[in-house]
């Protein structure tokens, strides 16, 4: 196997140079280091808990070590096969090898949320363990090896499925897999066979391995050392391999999907209802928003319902949801008409139906992935301990939900950028702005969460109902500054010329 | 005969680049000019301030008794426009893009009348069902000169129209364009394609750098002589 390294180097010196403002340079800076100096912390703050909950912590790690090799394949497969340096019609005048194809997306595996997230919750796992003779550095060796290991391996699988998923039969054959493995986890869970298990699975022995390496006794840390730095060679050169195989594939879906002929509806009563109708539908026709909104509404109630979170995690949920649901589309919502927002702007009265369309439209997408991910973690949700839970929970979805929507509003309006999201892989904005969007999102949503799980403990359930209203309103006088800011002939201008052409 | 367009010294500028320079024109009702020159000639940006997408720097533009800076919704009623590029919703059918721009102009409900004749005329009818991100560059051509025309605009405004269209769509766009202008319509076509602006057009004005150079019958630019005529106007 080539190295890509001559390709994926010029490739992320041209996007570097394309990020033209300081301010963001220096925002796309931050995410990129705030990661490693996040896990240090975490890990440095995690010692310092009481004895009790480390220990009980401790007990989680191999699920915890589990949870990461599920996020790895998961990650990139929502991703359509892990996100791009360039949307790939940028790409094609140039002879950009497979593995750097590969390389791309894997370098950009930690501009992820979920993935990030995960990475500082084993940092601080790990570092409860590692304090042994040896101190924590061979531990988190260890720990780093694993993280890479996995995250290789999660995109050389995602690749083989993008692969796979170019024929009608490979289609099927996903769709089969994936339902078996979605039936075999509802088994495990039902028969009550979940800890036994979680306790076989080799997680456990890479986390023992980390412990081991902090307690000197190497021949166990090497052996697992050893070993994944052999998976990670391996699933490199696999997904190398996988990357070639996927894109040489002919694609047939696409192009079918594109040429199928579409059934009429009936006439809308309105301007706005049929602005409003060509927005869903714009969505709804895009594979990979139908895919990301899927995801987003199942996998993190799904998770939850595994988990069996009590009410007061529950609060949590909406707000990570919430921030998902933004970044499939939101985050750059007037992209949704393409170069057709040169014609549509010629038209008289498209402006202001055209933004609470598009307003709508992102609510309904939040809405519904929040909607969804808590009816499905509230399955197994043991009863709420009172009332003031469950309005907590209602409070946090109405409050995230509205913050994201004026967001992405706001960014919509003020960085827009030309993106069609036509193919799998596709994303409303270039890949740092997507980290630092996510960043942003994440951290407003997190806090709003960790706020009313403060108030699920009040003793009074108007609490935290009163609690939501400020941060509805707040919202509600965001997308009404945005809108004056939108009526505005030189932003109008600049959006779409934007969005039609870049 | 009184001007259906009327523009005064019109400039556009994006920052410290200035588009359209000092740009004058006068077109009446039923005549047509072609809006020719160079890449970066400011011909699509002075369709687009026509159409009410860019709102000018300086200037005025007077579209059939209306000022496009005052009444920006007065001029999108008179106007109909074909982007230089695209111009169509990327996951929506031709027929929904019809039906959006027939609820947005208030059209009656004979519109679907009229949809499906233009639509048969530049062979899309089997294709009014599909999503436009499949179409080829061509049909997505013909479908943006559908949208500009299907309200019978008072002002045509058609910003490469022929580009990459087969002689059927050529000839479908020529025949609209002749009955548009019998109708009354002034039209406005920006193209590279010297020959069909001659064909399209009676008066040919043409930009360098954001400026009119000249402005003659189109004919004068038609054969060698009005080629070589052309280029050097260019150089």
């Amino acid at each position: 196997m080539r190295l890509p390294r001559g390709q994926l180097t010029a490739l992320v010196a041209l996007r570097w140079q394309m990020v033209r403002r300081p301010s963001a340079r220096l925002a796309l800076a931050l995410v990129v280091l705030a990661l490693p100096l996040l896990c240090v912390a975490a890990a440095w703050a995690a010692r310092a808990l009481p004895p009790d909950t480390a220990f009980n912590l401790a007990l989680l790690g191999p699920t915890l070590y589990l949870a990461f090799v599920g996020l790895g394949v998961l990650a990139p497969l929502t991703a359509g096969g892990g996100n791009e340096l360039y949307p790939s019609e940028q790409l094609t005048a140039f002879p950009i090898r497979p593995h750097t194809w590969f390389a791309a997306s894997l370098l950009l595996a930690p501009l992820n949320l979920a993935w990030a997230a995960q990475v500082i919750a084993l940092a601080i796992v790990t570092s409860l363990v590692t304090d042994g003779a040896a101190g924590p550095l061979p531990g988190m060796a260890t720990l780093v090896l694993f993280i890479l290991a996995m995250t290789i391996l999660g995109q050389a699988i995602a690749w083989t499925v993008i692969g796979m998923r170019a024929t009608r039969t490979g289609r099927v054959a996903v769709w089969v897999l994936a339902g078996l493995l979605t039936v075999s986890v509802i088994l495990v869970v039902r028969t009550g066979m979940l800890t036994v298990v979680l306790d076989a699975s080799p997680t456990r022995e890479v986390f023992l391995g980390a412990i081991a390496g902090s307690g000197a006794d190497w021949p166990r840390w090497a052996r697992v050392s050893i070993a994944l730095v052999l998976l990670a060679l391996c699933a490199a050169f696999a997904g190398a391999r996988a990357t070639s195989w996927a894109l040489r594939r002919p694609v047939s879906g696409g192009s079918m999907r594109d040429g199928r002929l579409l059934p009429r509806r009936p006439p809308s009563t309105s301007p706005a209802t049929q602005l409003l109708a060509i927005d869903r539908a714009s969505v709804w026709r895009s594979a990979s928003l139908r895919r990301g909104i899927v995801v987003l509404g199942v996998l993190p109630g799904l998770v939850a319902a595994l988990a069996e979170l009590p009410w007061t995690s529950l609060v949590l949920v909406p707000g990570l949801v919430a921030a998902g649901a933004g970044l499939l589309f939101g985050i750059n919502a007037f992209c949704l008409d393409g170069s057709g927002s040169l014609w549509l702007s010629s038209i008289p009265g498209w402006s202001h139906h055209a933004y609470w369309a598009k307003a709508r439209v992102t609510a309904e997408c939040v809405g519904t992935a929040t909607l969804v991910s808590l009816g499905a973690a509230v399955v197994r949700a043991p009863a709420p301990a009172s009332a003031t839970q469950v309005v907590a929970v209602l409070g946090s979805a109405a409050s995230c939900a509205a913050l994201v929507v004026a967001a992405c509003m706001r960014h919509s309006v003020r960085r827009p950028h030309k993106a069609d999201l036509r193919g799998p892989r596709d994303t409303p904005a270039p890949p740092g702005t997507m980290a630092v969007y996510s960043a942003r999102l994440a951290l407003g949503t997190t806090l709003t969460g960790l706020l009313f799980s403060l108030l699920a403990l009040a003793p009074e359930p108007w609490l935290p109902a009163v609690a939501a209203v400020p941060f509805v309103a707040r919202a509600g006088l965001s997308l009404t500054a945005t809108e004056r800011d939108w009526a505005q002939p030189g932003t109008r201008a600049r959006v779409v010329t934007t969005v039609a052409a870049g | 005969m009184t001007a259906v367009v009327e523009v005064r010294g019109l400039t556009v500028s994006f920052g410290s680049v200035t588009a359209v320079d000092g740009f004058d024109l006068s077109v009446t009702a039923g005549s047509s000019v072609a809006l020719v020159g160079r890449n970066g000639a400011g011909k699509s940006t002075t369709l687009r301030v026509l159409g009410g997408v860019l709102p000018p720097s300086s200037g005025s533009v007077v579209i059939d008794g209306e000022d496009a800076a005052r009444h920006p919704d007065r001029v999108r009623a008179i106007v109909g426009y074909c982007p230089d590029v695209g111009g169509l919703i990327p996951r929506a059918t031709p027929w929904e893009h019809l039906a959006l721009a027939a609820r947005l102009r208030g059209l009656d409900p004979s519109w679907t009348d009229r949809a499906t004749d233009l639509l048969d005329r530049f062979d899309l009818l089997a294709a009014a069902d599909r999503i436009t991100a499949g179409f080829s560059h061509g049909m997505g051509r013909r479908m943006s000169v559908v949208l500009a025309a299907f309200h019978e605009p008072k002002v045509l405004l058609l910003d490469e129209p022929f580009d990459g269209v087969d002689p059927l769509g050529v000839e479908a766009t020529l025949a609209l364009i002749r009955e548009l202008r019998a109708t009354g319509a002034a039209v406005l076509v920006s193209t590279h394609l010297l020959d069909l602006a001659v064909q399209a057009c009676e008066e040919a004005v043409v930009l360098r750098r954001g400026q009119v150079v000249a402005a003659a019958p189109a004919i004068e630019l038609a054969g060698r002589e009005g080629a070589a005529r052309y280029r050097e106007l260019l150089a």
